[in-house]
């Protein structure tokens, strides 16, 4: 099923995974699409955005003898994911309130 | 296909990018194919939403620029759906249509102001005959001067405008698949 895909939520996602812990693409797209049902090319256009934003920037580091590229989030990047994260914690309330009933 | 194949045609629907933003993708797709990365989606697809990315968030890039990219994608894109053929040939048809209108608002102003300095003219080389005369022709010189020149100024202001709008416009209807 194909509930969650807005940009939003898509930018946040990856905000929080690279809260974590620095990623390149390959691992980043690996554990964005494990989450959310979006296309492997989402990720780059998302990437890039997020990156004029200034949310997150890229840096090339040598592995196994060639260039990775990875990126790790900015000061405003974190800044960032903390409205998405209230703004997530509200809309899943809402959500759950008219989804799931009376089931408070 | 294979992944040469895949970057090959990825590199040729990025082809009307600015430099860098070409480099920055292919950089970031061959890193992600080497490393064993898997894409569902046809180059053409792949490249789709990477300009219509940077349509939609160039800083640089003026209304103008990103109608222009977003028209060259859809006329560079394979898939050559009806409906976005159906997309670009509106676009086509408001970009020239606000084009024409925007030249003939400017061509007016430029006219009156020419007319005006000429009217000017003409008023001082009757000075001799009659000043009343002279007077009048001098202020009717002067208004058209002022109003040409505030239309030239209004014209180049809207022209911003609706080439903005309608940048806009069709990166909405382009982009509205963006995270699927």
């Amino acid at each position: 099923m194909n509930f969650l895909t807005t940009a939003a939520l898509l930018d946040s996602v990856v905000l929080a995974s690279l809260s974590k812990e620095d990623m390149y693409g390959y691992t980043l797209t690996k554990a964005i699409t494990k989450v959310l049902e979006v296309s492997e090319s989402s990720l780059y256009p998302a990437l890039r955005r997020l990156q004029k934003d200034g949310h997150l920037e890229a840096y090339d580091q040598p592995d196994n003898g060639r260039n990775r590229r990875y990126y790790r989030i900015t000061e405003n990047g974190k800044k960032k994911l903390k409205e998405y994260q209230l703004a997530w914690k509200n809309a899943k309330g809402n959500i759950d309130g008219i989804l799931l009933g009376g089931a408070k | 296909m294979s992944n040469q194949e895949f970057m090959q045609e990825l590199k040729k629907r990025l082809k009307r990018l600015p430099f860098d933003e070409q480099r920055e993708a292919v950089e970031y797709y061959e890193g992600y194919l080497a490393d064993g990365g898997e894409i569902s989606e046809t180059p053409s697809e792949v490249a789709m939403k990477i300009v219509s990315e940077f349509a939609e968030n160039s800083e640089k890039s003026n209304g103008f620029t990103k109608t222009w990219v977003v028209l060259l994608t859809i006329f560079a894109s394979p898939i050559a759906l009806p409906i976005l053929a159906a997309i670009g040939a509106v676009a086509f048809a408001i970009v020239v249509s606000a084009g024409s209108i925007i030249v003939s608002l400017w061509a007016t102003g430029f006219a009156l102001f020419v007319a005006g300095i000429a009217t000017v003219f003409c008023a001082c080389a009757i000075i001799g005959q009659s000043i009343a005369t002279m007077v009048f022709f001098l202020g009717l010189g002067l208004i058209m001067i002022a109003l040409g020149f505030f239309l030239s100024i209004a014209t180049i202001k809207l022209s911003k405008k609706s080439f903005d709008g309608i940048a806009k416009l069709f990166n909405k209807l382009l982009t509205r698949r963006v995270a699927r």
